[in-house]
């Protein structure tokens, strides 16, 4: 009886087993043994490679080209993970209290810059920062803050757009994770005479510590993985100021064909971020057991 | 019920049959893959070529199927799908179209087929000018027929020169008169951009061909300037390399050029073309000969008026020391790859589509300048200037087509953004020059004094 019911339970999911497996997990696998070898795409060790342990690794600890780029993946990542968690949250605590209109159409925006595919949302503020004449200039003119943005601030533009294109991930999380707690527990906190601010740091807080969590996760892998948005908006310039790991790799596979090395520095990205979602999971367990 | 069976059998029976004779009927597919530039006078450019040279090669050989791969996207893209086309067997165009800068690095990684047999027997073979049958060498074997070439020099307008109280036709003989006159431009013609070159990342090898090459190839380290033919060597630093990042640092801090997010935008090169140009907003323009294409009838600003308002002048050596001029030439080519499962037949279509009456096509609606010496007896002969820039063609240089020049190019990108943004020359030059060391190896580099 176990086994048939195993059986049963493995049929429906073959096929996207399979699917994942070909066109995910094998790649990966591949991704991280090219790592290894000295393969390009076109050149000499096109299709002669050779296997060359950790040689790629070591010119990148010497590559100061990775460094600027990893310097600036990440202040984009911990700039768009504090701007997306923080008015995430705020955003899902201020429309719990709203009426049903309100609470409708901020979500309904939120949520069009999320789903917006990122080309589009890319070239959308391309336009909204252009300078002269962009909407952002024409607003920011009177406060004589006028500027080509994407020229003298661009890391801190692109930052902008990505807490713009994912904070309504955030704020969905947490209209779930805040509609979960029981009306009861806060209502009778209000009667024993605890202030609001109390309660959203006492109550509220702790009780959606596993949304916090995996929020903060996956917007940590998220970004990380970013690339389109950034692209769009400035190909990685001017010089390397908004060039993301991602925006390196790709140019150091795809526009000098060095496949190799490119993969390496994926699979450095996919450490770095393994180790600061792990870095979260290991402060929860820390901070539950004190 | 018998009777169905045997129906049924019967029936499956004429399908595989048929099938089989549709099979060996179309049993030869030559594909042949290209760069589209949909929408552009490019992509028309090749309907018209394939439109006269693939009914001339069915007609020899009836029973091959031709199957063009259109291929759209950035230059970038299409040189990463075509090498991993070419990576394997079952994937492999057997013909494909390719910038000559690429040739050298795809020979050396086995993906085409040496053609020496079949161009020593060519009888037309002679007719391709001789840069144009080097340009696809690579370690003295031919990989390549060319199909059509370009030059670069300074587009200027008249009427804005003019306006300036500068004497058109307007021929300068060293750098320093082109900053002058963009000086006075920017005098006299308040509004209007004096001057603009190609600069930086994100014009990617647009910026370092177009731009720093023309400026760097008329100093005095002439044809030796970024890589040394006679050393075999990478040149890592030189006077040339310190005062061509000067000449760019000037014009771009100097005012003399675009505003810097103008000349940073990727989609610049369009934007010189299709709009400042015809709008008479910029004065003179560095760039490729291709430019006019833009304004002919059919393309996406028709600009009739441009062969009264422009004018195309030689870009001058540094101080017009010999030869005078400078000009950067590269062109596309078809070539046979080696997986390719009929090479004999890939050579006929070449031979075919390289005929001087198609490659006139092709080069006159493309805006090309021409590779044969006997395309100006056809329709070749109606392009404009074609006088002219056959003339560049005798100042013209080539780029070291060497698996290591994308990574350079991007080195070259990066120190024009320095020197744009008017950061210290020497600085830029120590870092460019550590990243060459570090790309090709201190073993092949060397320092030109």
């Amino acid at each position: 009886m176990e086994k048939t019911r195993f059986r049963l339970w493995i049929v429906p999911l073959l096929p996207a087993f399979v699917l994942l497996g070909v066109f995910f997990v094998l790649p990966a696998i591949w991704a991280v043994y090219i790592s290894f070898t000295n393969m390009a795409l076109t050149g000499p060790t096109a299709l002669h490679w050779n296997f060359v342990g950790l040689h790629n690794f070591y010119q990148i600890a010497l590559d100061k080209y990775f460094w600027t780029s990893l310097y600036v993946t990440l202040f984009f990542l911990f700039g768009s993970i504090i701007g997306q968690f923080v008015i995430g949250l705020l955003l899902a605590v201020y429309l719990e209290r709203k009426s049903t209109f309100v609470r409708l159409s901020v979500e309904a925006l939120a949520i069009i810059a999320w789903i917006m595919p990122e080309v589009v949302g890319g070239f959308s503020w391309v336009s909204f920062l252009n300078y002269p004449g962009g909407l952002a200039n024409i607003l920011l003119s009177s406060l004589n803050l006028s500027q080509s943005w994407l020229f003298l601030h661009p890391l801190f533009s692109v930052t902008i757009a990505n807490i713009w294109h994912g904070t309504a991930f955030s704020m969905l999380m947490f209209i779930a994770a805040l509609n979960g707690i029981p009306k009861e527990v806060i209502e009778s906190a209000r009667i024993d005479g605890a202030s609001s601010f109390r309660i959203f740091f006492n109550i509220t807080l702790p009780l959606i510590k596993i949304s916090i969590l995996t929020d903060l996760i996956l917007i940590t892998l998220f970004t990380m993985g970013e690339f389109t948005l950034v692209f769009t908006m400035t190909g990685g310039g001017p010089g390397m100021a908004t060039n993301l790991l991602s925006i390196y790799a790709y140019r150091q596979a795809f526009s000098f064909y060095d496949i190799s090395y490119g993969s390496a520095i994926s699979l450095v990205m996919l450490v770095i971020g393994m180790i600061i979602a792990l870095s979260y999971v290991f402060l929860s367990k820390k901070q539950q057991k004190s | 019920m018998k009777m169905f069976r045997i129906l049924v059998v019967l029936a499956a029976l004429s399908l595989f049959l048929l099938g089989t004779i549709a099979i060996a009927q179309q049993s030869t597919v030559l594909k042949v893959a290209y760069w589209r530039q949909t929408g552009t006078a490019q992509a028309r450019a090749f309907d018209k070529w394939f439109g006269e040279a693939i009914p001339e090669f069915k007609a020899l050989h009836p029973n091959v199927k031709i199957e063009t791969i259109a291929i759209t996207g950035s230059e970038g893209d299409y040189y990463t799908k075509l090498a991993l086309m070419m990576r394997a067997a079952s994937t492999a165009p057997y013909v494909v179209f390719e910038d000559s800068f690429m040739i050298g690095s795809d020979a050396a990684a086995g993906y085409l087929l040496p053609i020496n047999k079949y161009v020593t027997h060519w009888q037309d073979w002679k007719h391709f000018y001789p840069a144009m049958r080097k340009i696809t060498e690579f370690h003295g074997k031919v990989y390549g027929v060319m199909n059509g070439s370009d030059v670069r020099g300074l587009w200027y307008n008249k009427e804005i020169l003019e306006k300036a109280g500068i004497k058109v036709p307007w021929q300068p003989k060293t750098w320093t008169e082109i900053l002058n006159a963009a000086k006075l431009i920017k005098e006299k013609v308040p509004g209007v951009i004096p001057f603009s070159m190609y600069s930086g990342v994100p014009d990617d090898e647009g910026s370092t061909m177009q731009g720093y090459e023309m400026l760097l190839y008329g100093t005095s380290m002439g044809n030796n300037a970024l890589y040394d033919w006679k050393t075999d060597k990478w040149v890592e630093s030189s006077p040339g390399i310190e005062h061509t990042l000067q000449f760019i640092r000037k014009v771009f801090t100097e005012g003399l050029a675009e505003p810097l997010q103008d000349a940073l935008n990727p989609q610049y090169g369009s934007v010189v073309s299709q709009q400042l140009l015809p709008q008479g907003k910029l004065a003179i323009d560095l760039d490729g000969m291709w430019v006019y294409g833009t304004w002919l009838s059919g393309s996406p600003t028709p600009w009739p008026e441009w062969k009264k308002v422009m004018g195309f002048a030689l870009m001058p050596t540094e101080y017009g020391q010999d030869p005078g001029f400078v000009s950067l030439s590269g062109g596309w080519a078809f070539s046979i790859t080696s997986h390719s499962k009929h090479p004999d037949l890939a050579w006929n279509f070449i031979k075919i589509a390289s005929s001087a009456k198609n490659l006139a096509t092709f080069d006159y609606y493309v805006a090309n300048t021409a590779v044969r010496d006997d395309e100006i007896n056809y329709i070749y002969a109606k392009t404009p200037l074609a006088d002219v820039f056959a003339n560049v063609m005798k100042y013209t240089h080539y780029r070291p087509a060497f698996p290591e020049y994308p990574k350079i190019s991007y080195q070259i990108d990066l120190a024009m953004e320095n020197a744009m943004l008017g950061r210290p020359i020497k600085e830029t030059m120590k870092g460019y020059a550590a990243a060459v060391r570090g790309i090709v190896g201190s073993e092949n580099t060397e320092i030109l004094k």
